[in-house]
Parts: structure tokens; C-alpha cells; sequence
């Protein structure tokens, strides 16, 4: 996990953005909830994302229910403070940069 | 009794498609037995014909059990075709075999293990609803998506094992 503070991509910003409105969600209800994400894409950007430290995943395995476990998704504080300066650098440059959820 | 019965009818229609190549080979088997027979006596002479034994039946023993046989067989396929049941594979259970062999155990669980369960979530609740054609149509849209991941994440994993290799050679 890297510490330096980097400002989030585009699609980065869909998945903080949709984190910090609703604590923790799985990857299909965020594909849902945006129409930025792609099923086959989001799980390579949010491993990306948990590798750089913005986001944390824990499994949930419903007990008697038989396949595969379920992953949720939650907001780290380096995911807060990196959407937080991705706010402040777009209040800055007045809303040239490119990014935010759909 | 009734039990074994019940058994049998139940292995039946759970291994239909077996069952019904099964009732297909005993079928051919008895009926090339059948006519090798009737035509070697008919050749010789000695015995009847096909027609013969269409008509008056044989009390040869060998005849009688492909008789048999060809009854099973018959029985057989119209039992396993007829049946509503069919027990199948979940869909993407040979693509997670063949990600776990590919991909490290973390990428494994963090991106192929989440986009197979979505898959399996929505085919198995499209066919509950009973949208049979929806079901299809998310099964091939759920490999579709397991491709897209499996082809973005190679250059990730290729990356990350160059790094390790580099880490440990200096």
C-alpha cells in the first residue's frame, strides 16, 4: 500500500464518490448505481483501488448458503482524503479537471 | 420395493443425457445383435427370417436377452427424455477453475471470484423469475465480462511479477 497522496482517475472518483454516499457496497451495486462501470471492469479497478489504499474489501459468507462468498467494498481514510483534495483541486482549477460520478 | 423404484426413477432423470446415450448404444447394440443373428440363420437356412421372427418370436435364449435388452434401451430414452429435471453445472464454475490455475490467489478472490458470483446471483434470479432467455442472455454477458477482467488484469499481474522478480534479483 502506497501513502503518497495522488489525485484520484476518473473512474476512481465514480467508485469514492459512490463509497462515501453509502458506506459499503458490493461490486454488481455499484455497477448499478453508475453508468460509468462495466461488470467485467470493476473488479480490476477496485483491486487496483484497494492496492493503492483508498478503498478496504472484507468477504461475507452468508451462513448455510452455498457459492462463492460475498466481497464488500468500504472507503478508507486515504480514499477520504484523496476524494477530499480531488473537491479542493476542482474548486481550484474551476472545474477544469475531469472526473465525479455519474 | 417402491423405495429402490423411486431410487431408480430419481438416478434416471438426474443423469439424463447419460442415461438417454446409454438406452441409445443398448439399442443399436441389441439391434445389430439381433439382425447378425436372424440373418446368419436365414443365410443357413436352418432358421427363420426376419420376417419369422417379427411374427412368431424365437425361443432362443441369446435372442431373448437382446430382446431384452433393446426393451431397456428403448425404456431408457423415453424415460430420460421425457424428463423435466436436468442437473447442470452453475454457470462460470470451469472459468473459476481455469482463473485459479492462471491467476494468484489475491487476484483470484479480489477479481474473478466477485465477477463469477455476480454472474451466478443474476442467472440463478432471472431463471427464478422464469426468464429462461434472460438467463442465457446474463450467462454469456457474465463470461463476456470474465474475458474483459481476465485480459485488463494480465498486464497488472505481469507487472507485479516483473517487480517481485526485479525486487529479488537486486
Amino acid at each position: 500500500m502506497s501513502n503518497d497522496l495522488r489525485l484520484p482517475s476518473g473512474k476512481e472518483l465514480v467508485v469514492l464518490e459512490l463509497l462515501i454516499n453509502r458506506r459499503e457496497m458490493y461490486g454488481l451495486e455499484m455497477v448499478k448505481a453508475s453508468n460509468k462501470l462495466g461488470r467485467g471492469t470493476v473488479y480490476v479497478l477496485l483491486n487496483r483501488m484497494e492496492d493503492k489504499g483508498y478503498i478496504s474489501s472484507r468477504q461475507v459468507k452468508e451462513e448455510g448458503a452455498p457459492g462463492l462468498p460475498l466481497r464488500v467494498y468500504s472507503i478508507t481514510g486515504l480514499g477520504q482524503r484523496a476524494y477530499a483534495a480531488w473537491q479542493q483541486a476542482q474548486a481550484a482549477f474551476g472545474g477544469a479537471l475531469a472526473g465525479g460520478a455519474a | 420395493m417402491k423405495k429402490t423404484m423411486k431410487g431408480f426413477r430419481r438416478y434416471l432423470l438426474s443423469r439424463h443425457r447419460k442415461v438417454a446415450a446409454l438406452g441409445v448404444g443398448i439399442c443399436v447394440a441389441s439391434a445389430i445383435g439381433l439382425f447378425g443373428l436372424v440373418a446368419d440363420n436365414h443365410i443357413a437356412g436352418d432358421g427363420p427370417t426376419v420376417l419369422d421372427f417379427l411374427s412368431e418370436g424365437s425361443s432362443n435364449l441369446v435372442e431373448l436377452l437382446l430382446v431384452v435388452n433393446f426393451t431397456a434401451g428403448v425404456f431408457y430414452v423415453i424415460v430420460s427424455t421425457r424428463s423435466n429435471t436436468r442437473i447442470v453445472r452453475s454457470p462460470g464454475s470451469r472459468l473459476i477453475a481455469v482463473a485459479e490455475f492462471v491467476y494468484s490467489r489475491k487476484c483470484f478472490e479480489r477479481v474473478f471470484e466477485p465477477v463469477i458470483r455476480d454472474l451466478q446471483d443474476e442467472y440463478c434470479e432471472a431463471l427464478a423469475k422464469g426468464q429462461k432467455w434472460k438467463a442465457r442472455w446474463v450467462k454469456w454477458r457474465g463470461r463476456c465480462a470474465f474475458f474483459a477482467a481476465a485480459l485488463m488484469q494480465i498486464p497488472v499481474s505481469a507487472t507485479k511479477l516483473v517487480q517481485k522478480l526485479w525486487m529479488a534479483a537486486h
